[in-house]
């Protein structure tokens, strides 16, 4: 279990970030999001061991983290961290010694994890000479070689194209059922969605939203309707609760303040003519994390 | 295996395996090799247009100071010697001790005793001069009183020892060959500083960096750059001996198959610097302690830079301090400012070359230039002490303010985070 207790980090006046407490239980996946210089980076260097917090701890399975345990722990930065002029396989001995492993097993996971991703004939080659999204596949299996029991994930899927994505997103799933721990985080919002439990949402170091996603879904009151009818958007935004009125190409999206609203737009719709579709949808992840973000920013 | 040993083999198999490496050392070794064998060279291919001369004076104070000893025994000298090599000194000496102080005598022998068991002191200018000259005193006995041996008192040269000073004529020697004798000492450290810094910015630079230090401590990744650094330059240097080594074997080579005296470069120094053993011993002692410093500073720098432009910008200070501490200990001796040498040999940075010079010279003795060398040792422990926290922030960090400005930010921020967490794990030990 990895548990972020009461973490905080400041480098003299500035705090980095402010009192940040989360736990990950084994098979657990675990997003991290917030904006560009959110303290997203910044905690997983915590989590990593490679800043020590100002206040709070992090332990793992019970203990203080540290590299008596960096072993177990996979980790793989946002931004392309490899050395160009070694081989594929110069370089993941490299990492994996580092690891503590011993050559043929690692040279055993090297030859299952390229054919796993389809780049066995760049086995030998110099890692510039690869293509960026074969760099990233590099880099993620880099992160696995170890078969780690915490694995750290800054940005996974940026810059992959939806095959790749999809390859990197099963093999997460994969490391999830053996039981690994996950924190990632992504700015592609309907990853996090669909596959992590627990969320944390990061605003200039201090979090604004915590939690398992269905929590943090009912908690917002905020509902999106979306109708399909012969409707007069003006009468709409005048409804009682109704804070916005998209027109999309499949429907309009009435956005209202909470459940109570949602009667009265419906009354609204029956009166019109043609009317097709009325769904009432929780809001999703990207839109509470907007409103959350903005939330906070007005505040600031 | 531990990390740091690996990291370690990783550093030094990656420099010395490259091909790069193995061509410049085959190409050096030839030049040492021809370097160090440029007299013998000269004496095969000179022919007999110069002769050099060794002059020798006998004094016979046995019983019998009739017998023509001087001529008999410079007879004998030269017997293997078609030319007229081994001559007589024309002048006379107040007392033998001045033998070392009297220019071209190269040979002194003093016959006491009985000529047929008789006691022999010898002075010899040239150690490499001793067989010849005893055989030849022993064929000699032989011939004069059939199978007696003479009674052999070698007389060294005044030992300079620890006290400060030394004749001018060797410190004029040493003063002209100091640029060579330590111009490879400050290319190889330029040279493994070089190398370091290259490293750390190449993993910086591609953000590499943060993959190894999540798996090893940044004062452990520093280290083991010092550590492989250092081992290379004692390959290097070692191989650099063993060319030297070769040299002098492939001068030997040359004396057995030619009629030629055995000549080497290495030979002649030794001949003139009378101190060389000790003086070796401490120019090694300063290469390694004083390349550890230059080494810690190349590394603060390189964690503080972001590419390897920065890098060359931000080392400049390094390369003047190295090029300073070079011309000190070049031109201040010349110049007779013994005062600034000796300042600027308790220096740590310019002790590295100016301290050996000092010694060399004769203006420090051997206890103060181990003062000097404890010293840097000392101030070298203390500096890595304090960088490596700075090191541990500035190697993540991709700060692209100026130089200064970066400085202040990670000293700042390096003990602000130490004070920060003793006071964390203070408060964690009181809950």
């Amino acid at each position: 279990m990895l548990e972020v207790k009461d973490v905080e980090l400041r480098y003299g006046d500035f705090i980095a970030v402010h009192h940040l407490n989360f736990s990950i239980k084994p098979g657990e996946i675990f997003g991290l999001l917030g904006t560009n210089g959110a303290g997203k980076t910044t905690t997983f260097r915590v989590i990593m061991g490679l800043l020590e917090p100002t206040l709070g701890e992090v332990s793992y399975f019970g203990e203080a983290i540290g590299y008596h345990n960096v072993d177990e722990i996979g980790y793989m930065i946002e931004e392309r961290s490899l050395l160009p002029k070694m081989t594929v396989k110069e370089y993941i001995l490299y990492i994996g010694q580092l690891k503590s492993m011993d050559k043929p097993l690692i040279l055993e996971r090297l030859d299952y994890w390229l054919k796993y991703f389809d780049i066995e004939s760049y086995r030998n080659k110099k890692i510039k000479e690869l293509s960026k999204g074969n760099q990233q596949k590099v880099q993620f299996l880099s992160s696995l070689i170890n078969n780690p029991k915490l694995l750290v994930l800054d940005e996974p899927f940026s810059g992959l194209d939806p095959i790749n994505t999809d390859l990197f997103v099963k093999v997460i799933r994969d490391f999830q059922e053996r039981g690994t721990m996950i924190v990632f985080s992504s700015h592609q919002l309907d990853h996090v969605e669909s596959f992590c439990e627990k969320v944390v949402v990061l605003e200039k170091g201090k979090v604004i939203i915590d939690g398992y996603i269905k929590d943090v879904k009912d908690d917002f009151k905020k509902m999106t309707i979306s109708i399909d009818a012969d409707v007069d958007i003006d009468v709409l935004k005048e409804l009682d609760g109704v804070y916005l009125v998209n027109k999309d190409s499949d429907a309009i999206r009435v956005k209202v303040e909470s459940n109570e609203y949602v009667q009265g737009v419906f009354d609204y719709v029956k009166t019109c003519e043609n009317v097709m579709r009325f769904e009432v949808e929780q809001a999703s992840l990207s839109e509470i994390f907007v409103a959350k973000v903005g939330g906070a920013r007005e505040q600031v | 295996m531990n990390k740091f040993k690996f990291l370690i083999k990783h550093g030094l198999a990656k420099r010395l395996l490259k091909k790069s490496f193995i061509i410049t050392n085959i190409v050096l070794g030839l030049v040492i090799v021809v370097l160090v064998n440029i007299p013998s060279l000269i004496d095969i291919f000179s022919g007999d247009e110069e002769l050099e001369q060794t002059h020798v004076m006998v004094a016979n104070k046995t019983q019998d100071e009739a017998y023509p000893l001087e001529e008999t025994l410079l007879s004998k000298f030269n017997q293997v010697h078609e030319e007229n090599r081994y001559v007589a000194y024309e002048h006379s000496l107040e007392a033998f001790e001045d033998f070392w102080d009297t220019e071209n005598l190269d040979i002194l022998l003093v016959f006491s005793g009985d000529l047929n068991a008789p006691d022999v002191d010898v002075y010899l200018r040239d150690e490499g001069l001793r067989n010849h000259v005893l055989s030849n005193i022993q064929i000699f006995l032989n011939e004069y009183q059939g199978i007696q041996y003479a009674n052999y008192t070698f007389v060294e040269a005044p030992d300079p020892g620890d006290t400060p000073g030394m004749d001018p004529e060797t410190r004029m020697f040493i003063e002209g060959i100091l640029s060579m004798l330590f111009l490879p000492m400050f290319i190889l450290i330029i040279m493994t500083t070089q190398f370091l810094g290259v490293d750390i910015i190449e993993e910086k630079s591609t953000k590499a960096i943060e993959t190894i230090v999540s798996s090893v401590p940044a004062k452990v990744h520093l280290l083991s750059k010092i550590v492989t650094n250092l081992a290379f330059l004692i390959v290097q240097s070692t191989i650099f001996i063993a060319f030297g080594v070769v040299g002098i074997l492939v001068s030997r080579a040359i004396t057995t198959t030619t009629d030629t005296e055995a000549l080497s470069l290495l030979a002649e120094l030794a001949a003139r610097i009378p101190n060389w053993p000790s003086m070796l011993l401490i120019m090694l002692a300063y290469m390694f302690v004083g390349t550890l410093l230059y080494l810690c500073l190349a590394g603060l720098i390189a964690s503080m830079a972001t590419s390897q432009e920065d890098y060359q910008q931000f080392q400049a200070p390094l390369i003047f301090m190295l090029l300073g501490s070079f011309y000190i200990a070049i031109f201040l001796p010349i110049a007779g400012l013994d005062g600034g040498i000796r300042i600027a040999a308790y220096i740590p940075f310019f002790s590295t070359m100016v301290a050996p010079v000092a010694y060399a010279t004769g203006i420090m003795g051997v206890w103060e230039t181990l003062l000097t060398l404890f010293i840097t040792g000392a101030v070298t422990v203390l500096f890595l002490y304090y960088i490596t926290p700075i090191y541990k922030v500035a190697i993540l960090s991709y700060e692209e303010t100026k130089f200064f400005k970066r400085i202040k930010f990670y000293v700042k921020k390096a003990f602000a985070n130490n004070n920060h967490h003793k006071n964390n794990h203070r408060n964690k030990r009181k809950h």
